[in-house]
């Protein structure tokens, strides 16, 4: 345990000192057609089966919009029966455009079929944070309350396995040692993403790191991510009040700043990208370094959502926002520096 | 001859002492019994849940008697020492506005800690549904397998069933939970209110001073900063936090151009957290919470804003009309661009 702490902080030490260059690029963010009757945007997920046809999943209006080039559907909508959804907070696609969502608020995961029928729900407990799904079915949920970052249900809810080593808070952020037990969870919470090979990329909210596992729940590589302006962000992890010009979230009873804030994966370039604290955007490599980053002209605006479509075009949205936003990577050959 | 002396005999200390702990513990374990009375009686242990059938329930509390279970629309609101007060008020504004038949709805608001003070004010001088303290009356509540837990928002449909429980909500989920459940006294379409624009006379709205007991509007060019209710969380933390880091830059240049400044919060608010929350971040700006919808600012009847920012700045000129209208953001990166 003491060596791994030891390692932690030789890494933080690195990242400071030896930040490692990775080229820049600008991007202008181009609004896509707005999406009737979509209130705030939480994730999008392109489908796996029609092309250009995505999931938008909705906070406000507690539903999931299927949009298609023929017009929107809408799948759940505010309620507590099996189908309804009330504070979706995450989505995955899996195979055949099943939908399975985390719907926070009833306290669940549900699943769907892509016409919206209900196929099976399970409770979310302890309350989980980040969801993949894999080519069989299987669901991957970040619970660290259980004593593993991930834990493995099949599509009955039935758990299945759980690994991942949590991280020591105290051992990230030196000021947590009296408050290890009270962060333990907090420092832990991750986002996922399966890739096409069914590994498991986890990327830490409140950390800059990146693991990816096998799906057998080997670790395969783990990233600490050296980029500029990153020291900025991680100082910004504990502060209180957070600094407004980041997004933070109160998921364990403790505000805390986001260092990332999603990762998904890209099928065209078969890469995961991250979406960071500061509103870059990270291309990593297939064993987790950064390749490329992109910063969006945010006119001020914060950026919520990341979303690949089966093209590899990026999009977003801005934070409180219905409105879909296109990446558009300004000179894709200029590169900039800051 | 052996005789037998007759002693005195003394009570057997040892042979009582185990009679006397049996009978004790038989008495406290009766006495436990007897405390959870209600709970061993109940039917039903677990907390409220969708679809579980309810047992009407009356509760009699002073001069106010209501009914869970009454065959109507019950909706009740669970408020914890005045967290609730927001979404009570959106509920009284829902009620009050005319659009659903008022005899199919039971509302009730159920209040924890319910002790004199500001919250307990600001409730009665905003809400006039019937309120009952949850204390009072939580042995009837388990007895009849209202166990809440810590569920906020209960909707009990006309056939006695849970047809939604939540453990929060904000207005619009009220808002949407009406529109699915309760029937309408007319016709479902909702007309728009169009967002101000330059050139408009800026609406009459009520304001209630929130940081200064007699600040009024004075009248003349003014920058208006209103805060919509969409996110009350947003609006507590970062939208008041960025305002107020951007205070004296904007006073300053409000001060050049000879207009006030005056800060509207939506109604949908808590007047004592926001009062809070501007002493907490010293601003110095006249502040209001508005009595009503802002008119141009936030739907007359959805509260949800008119413009994509939840947070505009309106500046109006001598005649009381609206000269510019921006998000806040816009407002802000055009104020740093002209210093």
């Amino acid at each position: 345990m003491k060596a791994q702490t030891l390692l932690v902080l030789l890494s933080f030490v690195f990242v400071t000192v030896f930040a490692a260059e990775v080229p820049e690029y600008r991007a202008d963010l181009l609004p896509v057609a707005p999406i009737d009757g979509a209130g705030l945007v939480r994730k999008v997920v392109f489908s796996r089966s029609q092309p250009s046809a995505y999931f938008l999943l909705d906070r406000e209006t507690h539903a999931v919009h299927l949009v298609q080039p023929g017009g929107t559907r809408l799948i759940g909508g505010i309620g507590n029966a099996p189908g309804e959804l009330y504070y979706p907070f995450d989505l995955a696609v899996g195979d055949g455009d099943r939908l399975y969502i985390k719907d926070g608020g009833n306290r669940r995961i549900q699943i769907l079929g892509e016409n919206g029928h209900f196929l099976g729900e399970f409770p979310d407990l302890p309350k989980s944070e980040g969801m993949g799904v894999d080519n069989r079915g299987d669901i991957f949920i970040g619970q660290p309350a259980t004593g593993h970052l991930i834990s493995v249900y099949d599509r009955t809810g039935k758990k299945l396995a759980a690994f991942g080593e949590l991280l020591s808070p105290a051992a990230l952020y030196p000021q947590l040692k009296a408050h290890e037990t009270a962060y333990q969870t907090a420092i832990n919470r991750v986002r996922i993403a399966v890739d096409d090979e069914d590994n498991v990329w986890v990327a830490f909210i409140h950390a800059p790191i990146v693991r990816k596992y096998d799906r057998s729940g080997r670790l395969l590589t783990q990233q600490t991510l050296r980029l500029p302006g990153i020291s900025q962000l991680t100082a910004a992890v504990l502060q209180a009040p957070p600094p407004p010009r980041y997004i933070s979230q109160n998921f364990d009873g403790i505000q805390i700043t986001m260092v990332i804030r999603e990762i998904v994966f890209d099928r065209k370039a078969r890469q995961p990208l991250l979406l960071l604290g500061d509103d870059s955007i990270v291309c990593l490599s297939r064993d987790g370094v950064p390749e490329r980053i992109i910063r969006p002209d945010l006119h001020g605006a914060l950026l919520e959502t990341l979303a690949v479509d089966n093209e590899g075009t990026i999009f977003t949205s801005k934070f409180l926002s219905a409105q879909l936003l296109r990446v558009v990577v300004s000179e894709p050959g200029k590169e900039v520096r800051r | 001859m052996v005789g037998i002396a007759a002693t005195p005999s003394k009570p057997n200390v040892l042979r009582l002492r185990p009679a006397a702990a049996v009978l004790a513990a038989i008495s406290l374990l009766a006495l436990g019994v007897w405390k959870q009375r209600d709970a061993f009686l109940s039917p039903s242990l677990a907390p409220l849940r969708y679809g579980q059938p309810i047992e009407p329930t009356t509760l009699r509390d002073g001069t106010v008697s209501v009914t869970l279970g009454s065959g109507r629309w019950d909706v009740i609101l669970i408020d914890v020492s005045g967290n609730g007060l927001q979404l009570s008020s959106y509920l009284q504004f829902l009620l009050d506005s005319g659009r659903y038949v008022r005899s199919a709805i039971n509302p009730i608001l159920l209040v924890q800690n319910d002790t004199a003070g500001p919250v307990r004010d600001e409730r009665r001088r905003r809400v006039s549904l019937p309120v009952v303290p949850i204390e009072a009356h939580e042995s009837e509540f388990i007895r009849h397998g209202f166990l809440f837990d810590d569920e906020r928002v209960v909707f009990i449909n006309p056939q006695r069933r849970v047809a939604f429980v939540a453990s929060f909500a904000r207005p619009n989920d009220l808002r949407l939970l009406f529109e699915k459940f309760i029937p309408r006294t007319q016709s479902a379409v909702e007309l728009r209110s169009a967002p101000l624009a330059a050139g408009d006379e800026m609406p009459k709205i009520s304001l209630k001073p929130l940081n200064a007991p007699t600040a009024a509007h004075a009248g003349g060019p003014a920058t208006w900063v209103v805060f919509g209710g969409k996110c009350s969380a947003c609006v507590l933390s970062s939208y008041t936090q960025r305002f107020a880091s951007h205070e004296n830059a904007l006073l300053q240049q409000a001060n050049v151009s000879g207009t006030a400044v005056y800060l509207v919060f939506s109604s949908l608010l808590s007047t004592l957290d926001l009062q809070r929350r501007l002493k907490e971040l010293h601003v110095r700006s006249t502040a209001f919470i508005a009595g009503g919808p802002i008119g141009g600012v936030e739907g007359d009847y959805s509260r949800e804003p008119l413009s994509d920012s939840d947070v505009v700045v309106i500046t109006t000129n001598a005649q009381n009309r609206v000269v510019h209208v921006d998000s806040f953001e816009a407002y802000l990166s055009a104020m740093g661009r002209q210093r």
